[in-house]
């Protein structure tokens, strides 16, 4: 098993080092650069020249791209072109952020999405199968952008329920302790900021959990009704065994399997909804970040950001392939 | 199955469910915003993205250069909703016969937000760190952007001097024209001294002005939060705080202000003026029009060299129905390439006229009796001059084909679209440009001033001498008559020939709630806070 797990974390140095360079040669590939974009339609050839002999946009993309790596391999970042920030400290700060929305959505998306898709497949057929399954083809196809707007104007526009944008009411100042707000105030005992914290968190999480959760919920619907047709699930009922007992303990840890490699997947599908939600709900996280850096061809943190959240991806799913063994004693690690 | 054996587990998940929606009302209900827990005054603006950095000296957007406007000042500045200048941190300022030595007394009295005191020494190390980068080992020169490429000081200024601890002489290498509006631009504000030896590198977590704003802190990607100056020389601010929220979409941003949250906001979707001039809670400002979009001819295509095609093409656009139809009340047919108002714009050239009929005849002698074909780019993203190009250009290229001009529509992503347009990589293409001082050379300079032949990045790709020569006559003049003169002698020639086609100038529109009072609109986008209420 440690063995496997080493072998597993080696063998991502290979993929990200793939993902590095299709994400600088494609940056690289598209017309226009930060000289470019930061001098807009004043530049002259002299004046973008020079800007870009000061950003070393002027050497070979290889140059740059061995320069980069160099500094990546030893914890640096590199610096916005746009904001001459630090990559690293930016990221700090908002990184919390969007992994705070993610963890939100995500919880959601399982929290609903698991329990629906049971429900619909020991209920087969039934008006909740049918009405949660119509729902999860409609979160499915639903534009996160619409739906974002929507819940916004209905909950926060017309019934002034929930606030729909930033994390926190303006005027609110905040010392982050982890950056995670919910995790800040229950540390700190703060309850008034905790509730203030799920307030702001519930609309986007909301939105950026539709999709994943109506993945999950299908997903889950589809792997239970296999496994409830097995037989040892007949000679789990058989026993007398109560029916919660046969779905939550011997059904459902069977289904779970390719559940949980959806649960992983949806992880990058989180993350990239993340660029919308973020847009939309004014959430002061990567995902709007790097849309915005992208737009100004800030190539270090566009570059930085991409490697990042590659990292989280694969990780995640690293974990996710760990994770089967806990769940079914057959897997075994070689 | 026995009844029991499904009870336990479903009576669970009722509780759970009602758990879960007691919980979920009590979030709901402390629904108050940030509003009723304070009493201070406070003018929350939402805008449209966020600072880049908050050093002046750096900056070249209206995003950043918003937050730098309320906490540094200029030597002049823009007068309220107008282009003219007036004084700031001068007083009051001379000029040379010549043109070229510039004496400004600066005010008196004045401190920067760390307590030190404002005076020619202060100003001299401003310049000298854009000029010779002095004092800053940091920041590139190729860095400061309006220095170099906007006004063109590095070219332009030959020395700056200290003549007594209020007087401060700028001394120019070639008279210009266009001196003093540059000067009032955003990033000529000057910063502390003190802030400049103790944290160059990032001035953007430390700015310290003289202006009627402090900063507070500056949460990336969310807010800036400012606090009124209450030494300030100008007299304390009306409002306790500024907050500059950032919201990137412009209907989310609209329903904040419909929910009362914010109080300000710029470019609100076109539907949305509509609905906010309907709404007795919200207000509709314009700023005046400096601003125009155009469409523009690439003449080393044969078929554009011919001005009789471009004036063709001109007659056939009836821009006036197009301008009626789509800007939202908030556009005006262009007749010229500057703004209405604008020093330069010469009131005796009229509208283009709609004609297809001339249109036809003008094509025909030119040799197309039978139109011809031409790919037509039009911009991927609104702009204050050219909301929704593709339906524009959709309506263009409709009254194009009535004359037989027919149109490959075509677009790409906006940065590229620029790249591309600048190296006359298309036949005939949308663009537009706002000024940044209102200074008619800051628009006719760029788009007629230098001609660089096939193939050289340039916009301009009509070669005229004499308007050239002109244009250069008017930057290098400061004598306001004969510059005047010498920009209607531009447009007169611009007209016959029609380079481009001058096609809509905008009045943008800012929407507020009705309690705000005191935001002057200004052409430049500079904008201040000092004179805001909120009195709600």
């Amino acid at each position: 098993m440690l063995a496997y797990t080493l072998r597993r974390f080696l063998a991502l140095i290979p993929v990200l080092a793939g993902v590095s360079v299709i994400v600088f040669l494609f940056l690289h590939l598209i017309p226009g650069d930060p000289a470019e974009a930061m001098l807009g339609d004043r530049a002259t050839a002299e004046n973008a020249a020079r800007l870009r002999t000061a950003y070393g946009l002027d050497q070979p993309w290889s140059v740059q791209y061995a320069l980069y790596m160099g500094k990546v391999l030893q914890g640096d970042l590199g610096r916005s072109v746009r904001s001459s920030n630090p990559v690293s400290a930016e990221l700090a700060q908002r990184f919390p952020a969007t992994a705070e929305l993610a963890l939100a959505a995500m919880l959601l998306a399982i929290g609903i999405g698991v329990p629906a898709g049971i429900i619909s497949a020991t209920r087969r057929g039934s008006a909740f199968d049918h009405g949660s399954m119509v729902l999860a083809l409609a979160g499915v196809s639903m534009p996160i952008f619409w739906l974002g707007l929507m819940l916004a104007w209905f909950f926060g526009v017309q019934l002034k329920w929930l606030p729909f944008s930033a994390r926190l009411d303006t005027g609110t100042r905040y010392v982050p302790l982890t950056g995670l707000l919910v995790i800040d105030s229950i540390v700190r005992g703060d309850w008034g900021l905790l509730v203030q914290t799920v307030r702001h968190l519930a609309l986007p999480a909301i939105a950026l959990s539709t999709v994943p959760m109506a993945i999950i919920a299908r997903m889950t619907r589809g792997a239970m009704l296999e496994v409830l047709q097995l037989d040892f699930v007949r000679t789990a009922h058989a026993k007398g065994l109560r029916d919660f007992s046969v779905i939550a303990r011997h059904a459902l840890k069977n289904a779970m399997l390719p559940v949980v490699t959806v649960i992983g997947l949806q992880v990058g599908a989180l993350l990239s909804g993340a660029i919308l939600t973020e847009t939309i709900f004014s959430w002061p996280g990567i995902g709007r970040w790097i849309y915005e850096s992208i737009q100004f061809r800030d190539y270090p943190v566009v570059q930085s950001m991409t490697l990042f959240v590659a990292a989280i991806v694969v990780v995640t799913n690293l974990l996710v392939d760990l994770s089967y063994a806990a769940l079914d004693p057959r897997v075994r690690y070689r | 199955m026995p009844a029991g054996t499904r009870s336990g587990p479903r009576r669970r998940a009722w509780a759970a469910l009602v758990i879960s929606t007691l919980v979920a009302v009590s979030m709901l209900a402390p629904a108050i915003t940030a509003r009723a827990q304070s009493s201070a005054r406070v003018f929350i603006f939402g805008q449209s993205g966020d600072a880049t950095k908050l050093d002046p000296a750096l900056i070249e957007d209206g995003l950043s250069s918003r937050v730098t406007e309320q906490i540094f000042e200029t030597l002049v500045e823009f007068d309220g909703s107008s282009t003219r200048i007036r004084p700031a941190l001068a007083e009051n300022w001379d000029v040379s016969a010549d043109g070229k030595t510039w004496n400004f007394y600066l005010r008196p009295g004045v401190r920067f937000h760390d307590g030190t005191p404002f005076d020619a020494q202060a100003v001299k190390a401003n310049f000298d760190r854009w000029q010779f980068q002095t004092g800053d080992p940091f920041h590139k020169a190729a860095e400061f952007i309006y220095w170099n490429d906007v006004a063109g000081f590095n070219e332009l200024i030959d020395r700056t001097e200290v003549i007594d601890p209020l007087t401060f002489r700028i001394t120019l290498k070639d008279a210009s024209g266009p001196f003093l509006p540059n000067l009032a631009q955003f990033t000529f504000a000057i910063v502390s001294p003190l802030a400049l030896a103790n944290n160059v590198e990032d001035l953007s977590s430390n700015p310290v002005g003289t202006g009627p704003f402090k900063f507070v802190e500056w949460v990336r990607g969310d807010h800036v939060t400012l606090a009124a100056n209450p030494d300030y020389w100008g007299g304390r601010p009306q409002i306790d705080q500024a907050v500059i929220r950032v919201i990137n979409d412009n209907a989310a941003r609209f329903f904040e202000l419909q929910a009362g949250n914010i109080d300000f906001m710029e470019f609100p979707n076109p539907d949305d003026v509509r609905f906010a001039r309907n709404d007795p809670n919200l207000q509709v400002l314009l700023r005046p029009s400096l601003n125009i979009g155009y469409i523009d001819f690439n003449q080393f295509d044969p078929k554009f060299a011919d001005a009789r095609v471009r004036n063709a093409l001109a007659m056939a656009t009836n821009k006036q129905r197009i301008v009626d139809a789509l800007y939202g009340g908030t556009g005006v047919n262009a007749r010229q390439m500057l703004a209405p108002g604008m020093q330069g714009y010469n009131e005796a050239i009229p509208e283009i006229p709609y004609n297809p009929g001339a249109a036809k005849e003008m094509l025909s002698a030119a040799g197309y009796p039978n139109g011809f074909t031409t790919e037509f780019w039009y911009m991927p993203v609104d702009r204050p001059y050219f909301p929704n190009p593709q339906v524009i250009a959709q309506a263009v290229c409709a009254d194009w084909a009535a004359v037989g001009v027919r149109c490959d529509l075509k677009t790409k992503d906006w940065a590229a679209y620029r790249v591309d347009a600048r190296a006359q990589k298309y036949p005939v293409w949308m663009l537009g440009w706002t000024g940044d001082n209102g200074d008619p050379d800051n628009f006719l300079y760029f788009f007629f001033g230098t001609f660089s032949g096939r193939g050289q990045p340039n916009y301009n790709t009509w070669d005229n001498k004499q308007v050239r020569d002109l244009l250069l006559r008017a930057q290098r003049s400061v004598d306001y008559d004969e510059r005047e003169r010498l920009y209607r002698d531009v447009a007169t020639v611009v007209r016959q020939e029609m380079p481009k086609i001058p096609f809509a100038n905008t009045t943008p529109p800012l929407l507020a709630r009705s309690y705000v009072q005191g935001y002057y609109p200004n052409p430049t986008s500079a904008e201040l806070f000092k004179t805001v209420t909120v009195d709600r």
